[in-house]
């Protein structure tokens, strides 16, 4: 049984507000903590796996017959308790060259490599589906791969807590509801299973307690969308530009990786102007690594790509040495916004240094994200979410025709991700086509082009 | 390589710059190690990438003493007036030959599993501090690797000029840096406390495997003994 007395955070103008308070969670059962960006969920989530956090939360937690959970022996709290960061790549340690090995160092750190331990990492293993990836270097994972085999890493050894921090959101939406049960089948009864979340998940009503967080403070910035996405009927890219033709053309895509065994294509796509095009798929289908090729990230070993630029007349891929030159055909999103960023403020990583129409154009950009109040703040200083929105400004102010964005809303709340959904309709209504990818369903809605994958093939 | 075999070569490799009097033993030991290193690999790209890396770094290192350090007398002039300076010559040549066996062992190093140095460390039964600080500062650097490409085809994909032409290079390196290390920064908290949830440092790591040597072990040993052997010759003669 874990007892939450009290959970407090520290406000702006440097009072401790309470968030919440005697909540008891028996064993067996589930917690769910909401809030929107920057309202402290990792360091709540930190501080019920007993971990230390930043020092604007603190919060007074008692596990049954152990006392303070902030107070146990590091050695006894690592065994009691388990935390999934929201990056699933922080969980392995990088100490081996393979999933197994990053097993192996799991029971070696905690002392336990009995038999006993050796069949609870097996039982893990196949209650999520690893067995096939064992042996491959754990950082060479797709983003959803990463996930089952960060949770399976921190779940093997039955902890008592176990919390996952906004763990979900690159989950294909068949594995979110499996992760679950295979959790709940995996772990004993008597574990308490408790999720962070940007916005509140679809199994919400399985959860035996529910803490939502306010928000830090309620910003002018904050744009409320009403957001038609759902509502409207389907409509065609036609209903967005009066010209629909044709933007980017793939023929026969193929790409293979050097050292997995895994084979993209041959994949035929074209997308029109106003189109929005959802890369759909389980994970590890190799969503990624087509947008990538068709960004000119990684080069195809066959088969062509055509864009139209903005003259009308199509270009192909250009020589090597010059891909950098392809953004401004095809704009690439990454989702860590972290490797795009690197400018001292945000206005100069939007290029709002002059006062040229472009600019203006930028800068009501940026104020529709909400981005106007940090424009002059290191973008290395903001929240995740924040950073998020930073690149996808950038992508959408480039003038390329054609973005790709990988998992544009995942980490942000419903607000901001209703504001990315209305950017990305004006985007294509000025002649743009998008293509994302994305297991959410709210940004597919119902205009958006379908293309399946499952094992490097195009089947939808 | 093993770590054992690994540890072995940086030993040998130490006694040799700090033992080796002569620029002669020293260009021995180097060229015994490096014949060592071409037997050892079954492709010569590492051999050549450790090459490229020492003629970008140490070449103008010998020219600078050769050429430019007023330390040393003119000892003639040659194309118009460019000074060569004999005793600078030798001296390079010495800092390069230093250049050449501290290539050798980080290219020896680059070769070690990380999994085996892991195994390595724990069953020596050192401080449970030492074999953490140990296999994670070559985990980090792994991380980075990756870390710097990731970036560099991030930045790439945002229009940022990162090649083909050298100074397109050169005016690049801040836009793969900068993120690369405020990255690592962010990441190592979380990383932290991922790690620390799943008892790293808590108590000391249980071995898997023990510490043994191999006959391949054996093999490096010999070449590296035979190394130092023939440069200690080179000094007698």
């Amino acid at each position: 049984m874990l007892k939450i007395n009290s959970i407090e955070r520290l406000e702006p103008d440097g009072d401790w507000s309470q968030l919440t308070s005697g909540i008891t969670l028996p064993g067996g059962s589930s917690l769910g903590v909401v809030g929107d960006c920057d309202t402290g969920k990792t360091d709540i989530g930190l501080l019920l796996s007993g971990l230390r956090a930043s020092g604007r939360i603190r919060a007074d937690i008692h596990l049954q017959n152990e006392g303070r959970l902030n107070d146990l022996r590091d050695l006894k709290r690592s065994r009691l308790t388990a935390f999934v960061p929201t990056d699933p790549y922080q969980c392995f340690s990088g100490m081996k060259e393979t999933l197994r090995g990053e097993f192996h160092v799991g029971m070696q750190i905690l002392g336990d490599v009995s038999r006993y331990a050796q069949e609870k990492v097996r039982k893990v293993v196949h209650a999520f589906e690893l067995e096939e990836f064992l042996d491959r270097d754990p950082f060479t994972l797709s983003g959803g791969e990463a996930v089952r085999a960060g949770v399976a890493l921190a779940a093997w050894k039955q902890p008592v807590v176990m919390v996952l921090d906004q763990t979900f959101e690159a989950l294909h939406k068949s594995w979110m509801r499996r992760l679950r049960s295979a959790l709940q089948e995996y772990l004993p009864p008597s574990a308490i299973i408790i999720e962070t979340h940007s916005r509140v998940p679809s199994w919400s009503a399985d959860w035996s307690h529910e803490i939502r967080l306010r928000p830090i403070r309620e910003t002018e910035m904050r744009v409320q969308v009403v957001d038609p996405c759902c509502t409207t009927a389907t409509s065609s890219a036609a209903d967005y530009v009066g010209d629909v033709s044709t933007v980017l053309e793939a023929d026969g895509l193929e790409f293979r990786y050097d050292r997995a065994p895994f084979s993209l294509g041959p994949i035929n796509l074209v997308v029109r102007t106003g189109e929005q095009w959802a890369l759909v798929g389980p994970n590890g289908a190799g969503k990624t690594t087509l947008a990538k090729c068709l960004a000119c990230i990684i080069r195809p070993v066959s088969g062509n790509i055509r864009v139209r630029d903005r003259y009308g007349k199509f270009q192909s891929l250009p020589a090597h040495g010059w891909e950098h030159l392809w953004a401004n055909r095809v704009r690439y999103a990454f989702q860590n916004p972290d490797e795009q960023l690197f400018r001292p403020t945000v206005r100069s990583e939007l290029g709002l240094t002059s006062t040229t129409a472009l600019s203006s154009k930028l800068l009501a950009l940026a104020t529709r994200l909400g981005l106007t109040a940090v424009l002059d703040s290191s973008p290395m200083s903001l929240a995740r979410p924040m950073k998020r929105l930073v690149t996808l400004c950038i992508a959408l102010g480039s003038g390329a025709p054609v973005l790709i964005l990988d998992e544009p809303t995942a980490l942000l709340d419903s607000n901001q991700a209703a504001l990315v959904r209305a950017e990305l309709r004006r985007f294509r209504r000025d002649g743009g086509a998008v293509i994302v990818i994305t297991h959410d369903e709210t940004i597919i809605g119902r205009d958006s082009r379908r293309l399946e994958m499952r094992s490097g093939q195009r089947v939808g | 390589m093993s770590p054992l075999s690994a540890a072995l070569s940086t030993l040998v490799s130490a006694c040799a710059i700090l033992g080796c009097s002569s620029l002669l033993s020293r260009v021995v030991f180097a060229c015994v190690v490096l014949l060592w290193l071409v037997r050892r690999q079954s492709s010569f790209r590492p051999l050549f990438r450790a090459l490229r890396w020492f003629c970008v770094a140490g070449v103008p290192l010998f020219l600078m003493h050769t050429i430019a350090n007023t330390g040393f007398a003119i000892s003639a002039r040659v194309l118009g007036g460019i000074p060569i300076r004999m005793e600078g010559l030798l001296f390079g040549a010495s800092v390069l030959a230093n250049f050449m066996i501290i290539t050798f062992v980080a290219m020896a190093w680059s070769t070690v599993n990380r999994g085996n140095l892991f195994d390595a460390l724990v069953s020596l039964r050192l401080p449970i501090w030492v074999t953490i600080a140990g296999t994670q500062s070559v985990a980090t650097l792994y991380l980075v690797r990756r870390r710097a490409d990731a970036v560099f085809l991030a930045q790439r994909a945002r229009g940022i000029p990162v090649g083909p032409a050298l100074l397109a290079r050169i005016r690049a390196v801040p836009t793969v840096v900068l993120p690369v290390i405020t990255m690592t920064l962010v990441d190592a908290s979380g990383r932290a406390a991922a790690l620390a949830s799943r008892g790293l440092g808590a108590s000391r790591v249980a071995p898997l495997k023990r510490l043994s040597c191999s006959s391949d072990d054996v093999t490096n040993a010999i070449w590296l003994v035979a190394a130092a052997g023939l440069a200690a010759l080179a000094i007698q003669g």
